[in-house]
Protein backbone atom coordinates (compact mmCIF):
# COMPACT_ATOMS: atom_id res chain seq x y z
CA UNK A 1 0.00 0.00 0.00
CA UNK A 2 3.15 2.38 0.95
CA UNK A 3 4.00 2.29 -2.73
CA UNK A 4 0.22 3.68 -3.46
CA UNK A 5 1.49 6.75 -1.71
CA UNK A 6 4.89 8.61 -2.82
CA UNK A 7 6.07 11.94 -0.58
CA UNK A 8 5.52 14.02 -4.01
CA UNK A 9 6.42 17.41 -4.33
CA UNK A 10 5.89 19.93 -6.74
CA UNK A 11 7.42 18.81 -9.93
CA UNK A 12 5.50 14.62 -8.75
CA UNK A 13 2.35 14.76 -10.00
CA UNK A 14 -0.01 12.44 -7.09
CA UNK A 15 -0.66 9.11 -7.99
CA UNK A 16 -4.48 7.99 -9.51
CA UNK A 17 -4.82 6.83 -5.81
CA UNK A 18 -3.71 9.80 -4.04
CA UNK A 19 -5.95 11.75 -6.66
CA UNK A 20 -9.18 9.56 -6.01
CA UNK A 21 -8.70 8.53 -2.47
CA UNK A 22 -7.76 11.90 -1.36
CA UNK A 23 -11.17 13.58 -2.95
CA UNK A 24 -12.63 10.61 -1.31
CA UNK A 25 -11.87 10.61 2.51
CA UNK A 26 -12.09 14.67 1.81
CA UNK A 27 -15.71 14.36 0.58
CA UNK A 28 -16.45 11.94 3.34
CA UNK A 29 -15.07 14.11 5.87
CA UNK A 30 -17.06 17.23 4.74
CA UNK A 31 -20.43 16.08 3.31
CA UNK A 32 -24.24 16.82 4.79
CA UNK A 33 -24.79 13.76 3.81
CA UNK A 34 -22.95 12.08 6.72
CA UNK A 35 -23.44 12.02 10.01
CA UNK A 36 -20.94 11.14 11.73
CA UNK A 37 -17.73 9.51 10.58
CA UNK A 38 -14.47 7.79 12.36
CA UNK A 39 -11.31 6.88 10.65
CA UNK A 40 -9.15 3.89 11.05
CA UNK A 41 -5.87 2.43 9.81
CA UNK A 42 -5.67 -1.34 9.18
CA UNK A 43 -1.83 -2.55 10.48
CA UNK A 44 -1.88 -5.81 11.64
CA UNK A 45 -4.14 -5.88 14.07
CA UNK A 46 -7.66 -4.59 15.06
CA UNK A 47 -8.55 -1.58 13.08
CA UNK A 48 -6.99 1.64 14.55
CA UNK A 49 -8.46 4.95 15.29
CA UNK A 50 -7.05 7.93 13.59
CA UNK A 51 -7.73 11.62 13.36
CA UNK A 52 -8.97 12.62 9.73
CA UNK A 53 -5.63 14.48 9.28
CA UNK A 54 -3.22 12.03 10.05
CA UNK A 55 -5.73 9.85 7.54
CA UNK A 56 -4.64 12.67 5.22
CA UNK A 57 -0.80 12.82 5.78
CA UNK A 58 -0.94 8.81 5.11
CA UNK A 59 -2.34 9.51 1.54
CA UNK A 60 -0.17 12.03 0.99
CA UNK A 61 2.96 10.38 2.07
CA UNK A 62 3.61 11.41 5.13
CA UNK A 63 4.48 7.38 6.50
CA UNK A 64 7.44 6.06 7.73
CA UNK A 65 7.64 2.67 7.68
CA UNK A 66 4.73 0.23 5.62
CA UNK A 67 2.36 -1.42 7.26
CA UNK A 68 3.12 -5.43 8.14
CA UNK A 69 -0.29 -6.13 6.43
CA UNK A 70 -3.10 -7.86 7.62
CA UNK A 71 -4.14 -11.02 5.97
CA UNK A 72 -7.54 -10.13 4.46
CA UNK A 73 -10.13 -12.30 5.82
CA UNK A 74 -8.80 -11.03 9.18
CA UNK A 75 -8.61 -7.43 8.22
CA UNK A 76 -12.46 -8.01 6.54
CA UNK A 77 -13.24 -9.71 10.11
CA UNK A 78 -12.01 -7.00 12.00
CA UNK A 79 -13.97 -4.23 10.49
CA UNK A 80 -17.19 -5.83 10.05
CA UNK A 81 -16.77 -6.69 14.10
CA UNK A 82 -16.41 -3.26 14.84
CA UNK A 83 -19.39 -2.18 17.26
CA UNK A 84 -22.54 -0.85 14.76
CA UNK A 85 -20.43 -2.08 11.46
CA UNK A 86 -23.57 -3.99 10.58
CA UNK A 87 -25.91 -0.60 10.94
CA UNK A 88 -23.20 1.89 9.10
CA UNK A 89 -21.53 2.11 5.69
CA UNK A 90 -17.60 1.16 6.09
CA UNK A 91 -15.37 2.03 3.55
CA UNK A 92 -12.76 -0.58 2.98
CA UNK A 93 -9.80 0.65 0.70
CA UNK A 94 -6.76 -1.60 0.07
CA UNK A 95 -4.84 -3.40 -2.98
CA UNK A 96 -7.12 -6.78 -1.91
CA UNK A 97 -3.40 -8.84 -2.50
CA UNK A 98 -4.75 -12.24 -0.78
CA UNK A 99 -1.75 -14.47 -0.33
CA UNK A 100 -2.65 -17.11 2.81
CA UNK A 101 0.53 -18.19 5.05
CA UNK A 102 -0.66 -21.27 4.58
CA UNK A 103 -0.48 -23.36 1.59
CA UNK A 104 -3.83 -24.95 2.28
CA UNK A 105 -5.81 -21.90 2.24
CA UNK A 106 -5.43 -21.57 -1.31
CA UNK A 107 -8.13 -24.35 -1.95
CA UNK A 108 -10.46 -21.95 -0.03
CA UNK A 109 -10.51 -18.51 -1.09
CA UNK A 110 -14.15 -17.62 -1.61
CA UNK A 111 -15.12 -19.62 1.81
CA UNK A 112 -12.18 -18.04 3.73
CA UNK A 113 -13.85 -14.53 2.36
CA UNK A 114 -17.55 -15.42 2.67
CA UNK A 115 -16.80 -16.22 6.40
CA UNK A 116 -14.69 -13.28 7.15
CA UNK A 117 -17.63 -11.20 5.69
CA UNK A 118 -20.39 -13.39 7.70
CA UNK A 119 -22.46 -10.14 8.62
CA UNK A 120 -23.39 -9.80 5.34
CA UNK A 121 -24.78 -13.15 5.02
CA UNK A 122 -26.16 -12.92 8.17
CA UNK A 123 -27.83 -9.30 7.65
CA UNK A 124 -28.27 -9.31 3.80
CA UNK A 125 -25.53 -6.08 3.97
CA UNK A 126 -24.67 -4.82 0.54
CA UNK A 127 -20.98 -4.90 -0.96
CA UNK A 128 -20.15 -2.75 -3.63
CA UNK A 129 -16.48 -2.77 -5.14
CA UNK A 130 -14.82 0.08 -6.86
CA UNK A 131 -11.37 -0.87 -8.95
CA UNK A 132 -8.65 1.46 -10.39
CA UNK A 133 -5.33 1.17 -10.70
CA UNK A 134 -2.36 3.49 -10.28
CA UNK A 135 1.30 3.99 -10.41
CA UNK A 136 3.08 2.56 -7.88
CA UNK A 137 6.30 3.39 -6.63
CA UNK A 138 8.80 0.93 -3.63
CA UNK A 139 8.31 -2.63 -2.61
CA UNK A 140 5.41 -4.75 -3.70
CA UNK A 141 4.41 -7.81 -2.29
CA UNK A 142 2.69 -10.41 -4.45
CA UNK A 143 0.65 -12.99 -3.25
CA UNK A 144 2.22 -15.57 -5.33
CA UNK A 145 5.56 -15.83 -3.97
CA UNK A 146 7.84 -17.29 -6.44
CA UNK A 147 10.35 -16.67 -8.10
CA UNK A 148 10.51 -13.10 -6.26
CA UNK A 149 8.93 -12.62 -2.81
CA UNK A 150 8.77 -9.21 -3.36
CA UNK A 151 9.69 -6.58 -6.14
CA UNK A 152 10.53 -2.73 -6.22
CA UNK A 153 8.50 -1.16 -8.56
CA UNK A 154 8.75 2.51 -10.37
CA UNK A 155 5.25 3.42 -11.29
CA UNK A 156 4.06 0.78 -12.57
CA UNK A 157 0.26 0.62 -12.39
CA UNK A 158 -1.05 -2.16 -10.30
CA UNK A 159 -4.90 -2.05 -8.89
CA UNK A 160 -6.61 -1.22 -5.59
CA UNK A 161 -10.01 -1.29 -4.50
CA UNK A 162 -12.44 0.59 -2.70
CA UNK A 163 -15.13 -1.81 -0.74
CA UNK A 164 -18.51 0.32 0.87
CA UNK A 165 -19.91 -1.99 2.90
CA UNK A 166 -22.99 -1.51 4.73
CA UNK A 167 -27.12 -1.40 5.00
CA UNK A 168 -28.09 -1.60 1.36
CA UNK A 169 -30.04 1.58 1.24
CA UNK A 170 -27.00 3.47 3.04
CA UNK A 171 -24.58 1.79 0.62
CA UNK A 172 -26.95 3.06 -2.50
CA UNK A 173 -26.73 6.52 -0.96
CA UNK A 174 -22.84 6.88 -0.09
CA UNK A 175 -22.56 5.83 -3.60
CA UNK A 176 -24.48 8.23 -5.07
CA UNK A 177 -23.64 11.24 -2.82
CA UNK A 178 -20.65 10.93 -1.88
CA UNK A 179 -18.09 8.40 -4.21
CA UNK A 180 -19.09 10.87 -7.17
CA UNK A 181 -15.61 10.96 -8.58
CA UNK A 182 -15.74 6.65 -8.37
CA UNK A 183 -13.88 4.85 -11.03
CA UNK A 184 -15.33 2.72 -14.09
CA UNK A 185 -14.92 -0.39 -12.66
CA UNK A 186 -17.89 -1.36 -10.24
CA UNK A 187 -19.45 -4.16 -8.58
CA UNK A 188 -22.47 -4.41 -6.56
CA UNK A 189 -24.08 -7.51 -4.42
CA UNK A 190 -26.70 -6.99 -2.68
CA UNK A 191 -27.25 -3.34 -3.39
CA UNK A 192 -31.10 -2.34 -2.48
CA UNK A 193 -32.25 1.15 -2.97
CA UNK A 194 -35.74 2.48 -0.94
CA UNK A 195 -38.76 2.00 -3.17
CA UNK A 196 -38.33 5.18 -5.93
CA UNK A 197 -40.79 7.49 -6.39
CA UNK A 198 -42.65 6.31 -9.49
CA UNK A 199 -45.94 7.67 -10.50
CA UNK A 200 -47.70 6.93 -14.53
CA UNK A 201 -47.62 11.07 -16.02
CA UNK A 202 -51.25 11.10 -17.72
CA UNK A 203 -52.08 14.56 -17.78
CA UNK A 204 -50.93 18.12 -17.38
CA UNK A 205 -48.23 16.91 -20.24
CA UNK A 206 -47.35 19.88 -23.13
CA UNK A 207 -45.52 17.16 -25.02
CA UNK A 208 -46.89 15.10 -27.10
CA UNK A 209 -44.30 12.05 -27.17
CA UNK A 210 -45.17 11.96 -23.07
CA UNK A 211 -49.13 11.89 -23.44
CA UNK A 212 -50.68 8.09 -23.37
CA UNK A 213 -51.52 7.20 -26.75
CA UNK A 214 -53.61 3.88 -27.85
CA UNK A 215 -56.70 3.25 -25.53
CA UNK A 216 -58.27 4.32 -23.27
CA UNK A 217 -56.29 4.89 -19.80
CA UNK A 218 -56.86 7.13 -17.22
CA UNK A 219 -56.09 7.41 -13.69
CA UNK A 220 -58.30 6.61 -10.41
CA UNK A 221 -57.83 5.03 -7.29
CA UNK A 222 -53.65 5.55 -7.49
CA UNK A 223 -54.01 2.61 -9.94
CA UNK A 224 -54.77 3.03 -13.64
CA UNK A 225 -58.11 1.72 -15.70
CA UNK A 226 -57.43 0.64 -19.07
CA UNK A 227 -59.26 -0.94 -21.86
CA UNK A 228 -55.96 -2.49 -23.98
CA UNK A 229 -58.51 -4.75 -26.11
CA UNK A 230 -58.54 -2.51 -29.29
CA UNK A 231 -55.66 -0.50 -29.69
CA UNK A 232 -52.84 -1.10 -27.08
CA UNK A 233 -52.16 1.24 -24.15
CA UNK A 234 -48.91 3.51 -24.33
CA UNK A 235 -47.93 5.81 -21.78
CA UNK A 236 -45.27 7.04 -19.70
CA UNK A 237 -43.58 6.89 -16.16
CA UNK A 238 -42.03 9.21 -14.33
CA UNK A 239 -39.32 7.73 -11.48
CA UNK A 240 -36.82 8.91 -9.47
CA UNK A 241 -33.76 6.93 -9.47
CA UNK A 242 -31.54 9.19 -7.98
CA UNK A 243 -30.52 6.89 -5.58
CA UNK A 244 -28.71 4.53 -7.82
CA UNK A 245 -25.04 4.33 -8.97
CA UNK A 246 -24.28 6.79 -11.33
CA UNK A 247 -23.78 3.64 -14.43
CA UNK A 248 -26.82 2.14 -13.25
CA UNK A 249 -28.54 5.16 -13.82
CA UNK A 250 -27.54 5.37 -17.54
CA UNK A 251 -30.13 4.83 -19.97
CA UNK A 252 -28.79 2.15 -22.00
CA UNK A 253 -28.14 0.11 -18.88
CA UNK A 254 -31.72 0.68 -17.41
CA UNK A 255 -33.34 -0.15 -20.93
CA UNK A 256 -31.44 -3.70 -20.31
CA UNK A 257 -32.16 -4.86 -17.58
CA UNK A 258 -35.59 -3.33 -16.36
CA UNK A 259 -38.11 -5.63 -16.38
CA UNK A 260 -42.04 -5.51 -16.69
CA UNK A 261 -44.28 -8.13 -15.48
CA UNK A 262 -48.27 -7.98 -15.51
CA UNK A 263 -49.56 -11.33 -14.55
CA UNK A 264 -52.92 -11.93 -16.88
CA UNK A 265 -51.71 -9.68 -18.80
CA UNK A 266 -49.10 -8.50 -21.51
CA UNK A 267 -46.59 -5.14 -20.93
CA UNK A 268 -43.62 -4.19 -22.26
CA UNK A 269 -41.03 -1.25 -21.54
CA UNK A 270 -40.88 -0.23 -25.19
CA UNK A 271 -37.42 0.47 -26.40
CA UNK A 272 -35.61 3.24 -26.81
CA UNK A 273 -37.86 5.34 -24.20
CA UNK A 274 -35.51 5.38 -21.26
CA UNK A 275 -34.33 8.77 -21.36
CA UNK A 276 -33.21 11.08 -18.61
CA UNK A 277 -35.22 14.48 -18.07
CA UNK A 278 -33.76 17.61 -18.77
CA UNK A 279 -33.66 20.40 -16.49
CA UNK A 280 -35.96 22.08 -19.48
CA UNK A 281 -38.62 19.71 -19.09
CA UNK A 282 -38.91 19.57 -15.67
CA UNK A 283 -39.45 23.48 -15.10
CA UNK A 284 -41.87 23.59 -18.71
CA UNK A 285 -43.77 20.87 -17.07
CA UNK A 286 -43.70 21.01 -13.48
CA UNK A 287 -45.81 17.50 -13.63
CA UNK A 288 -42.23 16.09 -14.36
CA UNK A 289 -40.17 17.65 -11.35
CA UNK A 290 -40.32 15.18 -8.69
CA UNK A 291 -38.79 12.42 -11.44
CA UNK A 292 -35.17 11.84 -12.66
CA UNK A 293 -36.02 9.56 -15.49
CA UNK A 294 -39.21 9.14 -17.70
CA UNK A 295 -39.45 5.85 -19.72
CA UNK A 296 -42.93 4.41 -21.89
CA UNK A 297 -44.64 1.54 -21.15
CA UNK A 298 -47.07 -0.84 -23.20
CA UNK A 299 -50.07 -3.08 -22.40
CA UNK A 300 -51.52 -4.98 -24.97
CA UNK A 301 -53.39 -7.43 -22.83
CA UNK A 302 -55.43 -7.49 -19.95
CA UNK A 303 -57.32 -10.47 -19.02
CA UNK A 304 -58.28 -10.02 -15.25
CA UNK A 305 -60.73 -7.38 -14.19
CA UNK A 306 -58.01 -6.43 -12.12
CA UNK A 307 -53.87 -7.17 -11.66
CA UNK A 308 -50.77 -5.29 -10.62
CA UNK A 309 -48.04 -4.88 -12.66
CA UNK A 310 -44.40 -4.35 -11.64
CA UNK A 311 -41.60 -2.35 -12.64
CA UNK A 312 -38.10 -4.21 -11.32
CA UNK A 313 -34.61 -3.77 -11.63
CA UNK A 314 -32.98 -6.84 -11.18
CA UNK A 315 -29.65 -6.63 -9.51
CA UNK A 316 -26.81 -7.51 -12.47
CA UNK A 317 -24.12 -10.77 -11.75
CA UNK A 318 -21.07 -10.49 -10.98
CA UNK A 319 -19.29 -7.90 -14.23
CA UNK A 320 -17.47 -8.80 -16.64
CA UNK A 321 -13.94 -6.45 -15.36
CA UNK A 322 -13.35 -8.52 -12.44
CA UNK A 323 -12.58 -11.70 -14.75
CA UNK A 324 -10.01 -9.31 -16.84
CA UNK A 325 -8.66 -8.05 -13.40
CA UNK A 326 -7.87 -11.49 -12.13
CA UNK A 327 -5.29 -13.69 -12.06
CA UNK A 328 -3.87 -16.68 -10.83
CA UNK A 329 -0.05 -15.48 -10.54
CA UNK A 330 0.66 -12.24 -9.70
CA UNK A 331 4.47 -12.68 -9.19
CA UNK A 332 4.95 -10.48 -12.51
CA UNK A 333 3.22 -6.83 -11.45
CA UNK A 334 0.31 -6.10 -14.01
CA UNK A 335 -3.21 -4.51 -13.60
CA UNK A 336 -4.42 -7.68 -11.78
CA UNK A 337 -5.20 -8.76 -8.77
CA UNK A 338 -4.54 -12.12 -7.96
CA UNK A 339 -7.77 -14.28 -6.81
CA UNK A 340 -10.45 -11.46 -7.46
CA UNK A 341 -12.62 -13.42 -9.06
CA UNK A 342 -12.47 -16.10 -6.07
CA UNK A 343 -12.76 -13.23 -3.44
CA UNK A 344 -15.49 -11.94 -5.19
CA UNK A 345 -17.17 -15.50 -5.73
CA UNK A 346 -17.16 -15.39 -1.53
CA UNK A 347 -19.04 -12.10 -1.61
CA UNK A 348 -21.12 -13.36 -4.05
CA UNK A 349 -21.93 -16.22 -2.16
CA UNK A 350 -23.19 -14.69 0.17
CA UNK A 351 -26.80 -13.87 -1.25
CA UNK A 352 -29.16 -15.92 -2.68
CA UNK A 353 -29.57 -16.95 -6.56
CA UNK A 354 -30.64 -15.40 -8.13
CA UNK A 355 -29.60 -11.49 -6.31
CA UNK A 356 -33.13 -9.85 -4.80
CA UNK A 357 -33.84 -7.05 -7.19
CA UNK A 358 -32.13 -3.51 -6.72
CA UNK A 359 -35.98 -2.14 -6.45
CA UNK A 360 -40.06 -2.92 -7.50
CA UNK A 361 -42.41 -0.88 -8.23
CA UNK A 362 -46.18 -1.81 -8.00
CA UNK A 363 -49.13 -0.55 -10.16
CA UNK A 364 -52.46 -1.83 -9.92
CA UNK A 365 -54.31 -1.82 -12.94
CA UNK A 366 -58.09 -2.24 -13.64
CA UNK A 367 -60.01 -2.78 -16.40
CA UNK A 368 -62.51 -0.82 -18.34
CA UNK A 369 -65.44 -2.35 -19.02
CA UNK B 1 -76.65 10.23 -7.83
CA UNK B 2 -72.83 10.10 -8.80
CA UNK B 3 -72.81 6.78 -10.37
CA UNK B 4 -76.19 7.74 -11.85
CA UNK B 5 -74.35 11.06 -13.43
CA UNK B 6 -71.43 8.98 -14.52
CA UNK B 7 -73.51 6.11 -16.36
CA UNK B 8 -75.77 8.64 -18.15
CA UNK B 9 -73.13 10.91 -19.24
CA UNK B 10 -70.38 8.21 -20.10
CA UNK B 11 -73.10 6.61 -21.58
CA UNK B 12 -74.54 9.41 -23.64
CA UNK B 13 -70.91 10.68 -24.85
CA UNK B 14 -69.37 7.48 -25.65
CA UNK B 15 -72.01 7.24 -28.79
CA UNK B 16 -69.84 10.32 -29.83
CA UNK B 17 -66.33 8.79 -28.75
CA UNK B 18 -65.55 5.47 -27.07
CA UNK B 19 -62.30 6.43 -26.12
CA UNK B 20 -61.68 7.76 -23.10
CA UNK B 21 -59.26 10.72 -21.88
CA UNK B 22 -56.27 10.30 -19.62
CA UNK B 23 -58.20 12.68 -16.88
CA UNK B 24 -61.36 10.62 -17.18
CA UNK B 25 -61.01 9.73 -13.46
CA UNK B 26 -61.67 13.54 -12.93
CA UNK B 27 -64.90 13.18 -14.66
CA UNK B 28 -65.60 10.05 -12.67
CA UNK B 29 -65.07 11.15 -9.38
CA UNK B 30 -65.69 15.04 -9.66
CA UNK B 31 -66.94 16.74 -13.14
CA UNK B 32 -70.44 14.20 -13.56
CA UNK B 33 -72.08 14.86 -10.92
CA UNK B 34 -70.98 18.77 -9.81
CA UNK B 35 -71.94 19.24 -13.65
CA UNK B 36 -74.68 17.39 -13.35
CA UNK B 37 -76.10 18.71 -10.06
CA UNK B 38 -75.73 22.10 -11.44
CA UNK B 39 -77.44 21.60 -14.52
CA UNK B 40 -80.03 20.09 -13.24
CA UNK B 41 -80.38 23.22 -10.57
CA UNK B 42 -79.88 25.37 -13.23
CA UNK B 43 -82.77 23.80 -15.28
CA UNK B 44 -85.24 23.57 -12.49
CA UNK B 45 -84.77 27.39 -11.72
CA UNK B 46 -85.29 28.29 -14.49
CA UNK B 47 -88.85 26.53 -15.28
CA UNK B 48 -89.85 28.39 -11.90
CA UNK B 49 -88.73 31.59 -13.26
CA UNK B 50 -90.50 30.64 -16.12
CA UNK B 51 -94.22 28.98 -14.58
CA UNK B 52 -94.22 31.28 -11.03
CA UNK B 53 -92.23 34.04 -11.33
CA UNK B 54 -93.11 35.16 -14.96
CA UNK B 55 -96.35 33.75 -15.42
CA UNK B 56 -98.16 33.97 -12.21
CA UNK B 57 -96.68 36.14 -9.64
CA UNK B 58 -96.04 38.44 -12.15
CA UNK B 59 -98.33 39.06 -15.09
CA UNK B 60 -95.85 39.79 -17.76
CA UNK B 61 -97.56 37.83 -21.43
CA UNK B 62 -94.41 35.86 -21.69
CA UNK B 63 -96.99 32.38 -21.88
CA UNK B 64 -96.47 31.69 -25.78
CA UNK B 65 -94.53 28.41 -26.98
CA UNK B 66 -92.20 31.22 -28.29
CA UNK B 67 -91.03 32.14 -25.18
CA UNK B 68 -90.62 28.91 -23.40
CA UNK B 69 -88.66 27.75 -26.26
CA UNK B 70 -86.15 30.59 -25.77
CA UNK B 71 -86.45 30.17 -21.88
CA UNK B 72 -85.24 25.83 -23.12
CA UNK B 73 -82.53 27.96 -25.34
CA UNK B 74 -81.17 29.89 -22.25
CA UNK B 75 -81.15 26.43 -20.38
CA UNK B 76 -79.04 24.77 -23.23
CA UNK B 77 -76.73 27.35 -23.49
CA UNK B 78 -76.13 26.92 -19.48
CA UNK B 79 -75.85 23.62 -20.20
CA UNK B 80 -72.86 23.67 -22.17
CA UNK B 81 -71.28 26.80 -20.75
CA UNK B 82 -71.18 25.01 -17.26
CA UNK B 83 -69.88 21.67 -18.74
CA UNK B 84 -67.02 24.09 -20.11
CA UNK B 85 -66.31 26.63 -17.31
CA UNK B 86 -66.74 23.84 -14.35
CA UNK B 87 -64.33 21.05 -15.85
CA UNK B 88 -61.47 24.03 -16.99
CA UNK B 89 -61.83 25.26 -13.19
CA UNK B 90 -61.76 21.64 -11.54
CA UNK B 91 -58.42 20.97 -13.99
CA UNK B 92 -59.70 19.01 -16.99
CA UNK B 93 -57.63 19.48 -20.16
CA UNK B 94 -58.94 20.90 -23.62
CA UNK B 95 -59.86 17.50 -25.66
CA UNK B 96 -62.50 16.29 -27.79
CA UNK B 97 -64.12 14.15 -24.73
CA UNK B 98 -64.96 17.45 -23.11
CA UNK B 99 -66.46 19.01 -26.31
CA UNK B 100 -68.84 15.97 -26.72
CA UNK B 101 -69.21 16.78 -22.53
CA UNK B 102 -70.72 20.29 -23.55
CA UNK B 103 -72.93 18.84 -26.81
CA UNK B 104 -74.24 16.25 -24.49
CA UNK B 105 -75.22 18.72 -21.23
CA UNK B 106 -77.22 21.30 -23.71
CA UNK B 107 -79.31 18.09 -24.45
CA UNK B 108 -79.43 16.73 -20.84
CA UNK B 109 -80.15 20.72 -19.78
CA UNK B 110 -82.68 20.97 -22.56
CA UNK B 111 -84.12 17.43 -21.36
CA UNK B 112 -84.34 18.70 -17.91
CA UNK B 113 -85.84 21.72 -18.41
CA UNK B 114 -88.90 19.83 -20.52
CA UNK B 115 -88.95 17.20 -18.15
CA UNK B 116 -89.42 19.72 -15.04
CA UNK B 117 -91.96 22.11 -17.43
CA UNK B 118 -94.30 18.55 -17.72
CA UNK B 119 -94.00 18.46 -14.03
CA UNK B 120 -94.96 21.76 -12.90
CA UNK B 121 -96.96 23.59 -15.52
CA UNK B 122 -99.74 23.00 -13.94
CA UNK B 123 -99.96 24.68 -11.09
CA UNK B 124 -99.05 27.79 -12.62
CA UNK B 125 -101.62 30.43 -13.30
CA UNK B 126 -101.49 32.02 -16.95
CA UNK B 127 -99.38 29.56 -18.73
CA UNK B 128 -100.61 26.18 -17.83
CA UNK B 129 -100.77 25.00 -21.30
CA UNK B 130 -97.53 25.95 -22.40
CA UNK B 131 -95.97 24.37 -24.35
CA UNK B 132 -98.77 21.67 -24.54
CA UNK B 133 -102.00 20.52 -23.17
CA UNK B 134 -101.65 17.59 -20.63
CA UNK B 135 -100.43 15.35 -20.06
CA UNK B 136 -100.99 15.59 -16.09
Amino acid sequence: MKGFVPRGGASKPATEFQQRIGALITETQVSGAIADRKYYLCENAAPRAVPFQQLRDVVQGEVNQAALGTELPQMLEGILNMPQATQQVSVVISDFIYGPARKSDFSQLPNLIRTSIAPVSQKQLAVAVFGETSRFYGTYHPAVKTPATKRTLDGEKVPYYVWVIGPPALVARYTAEVFKNAPAQQAFFGLKTSTPVFVPLLTKLTDPKLKPSGGTVYAENNGLTLNPSDDPVDFSVGINLGELPAAWQKPAFLAQHMQVRLPNGQAALLPNSVRLLTDDEQSGQPVLAPYTHVMRLRVSKLAAPTATLSLALPAPETPEWVAAWSTTNDNTPAPRTFGLDQILTGVRQSYPSPLPAVFTVQLPLKNDK
Amino acid sequence: MQTFFTSLYSALISIFQSQRPADFGLYKTDLFSLVGWSTLGVALLLVLAFYYLFNSALRTGMFRTTHWVLTLALAAGLGTLLANTLSKSHGAEGSSYLGYFMVVNLLVAALWFLLFSVLLKRWSTYARTTPFVGPL
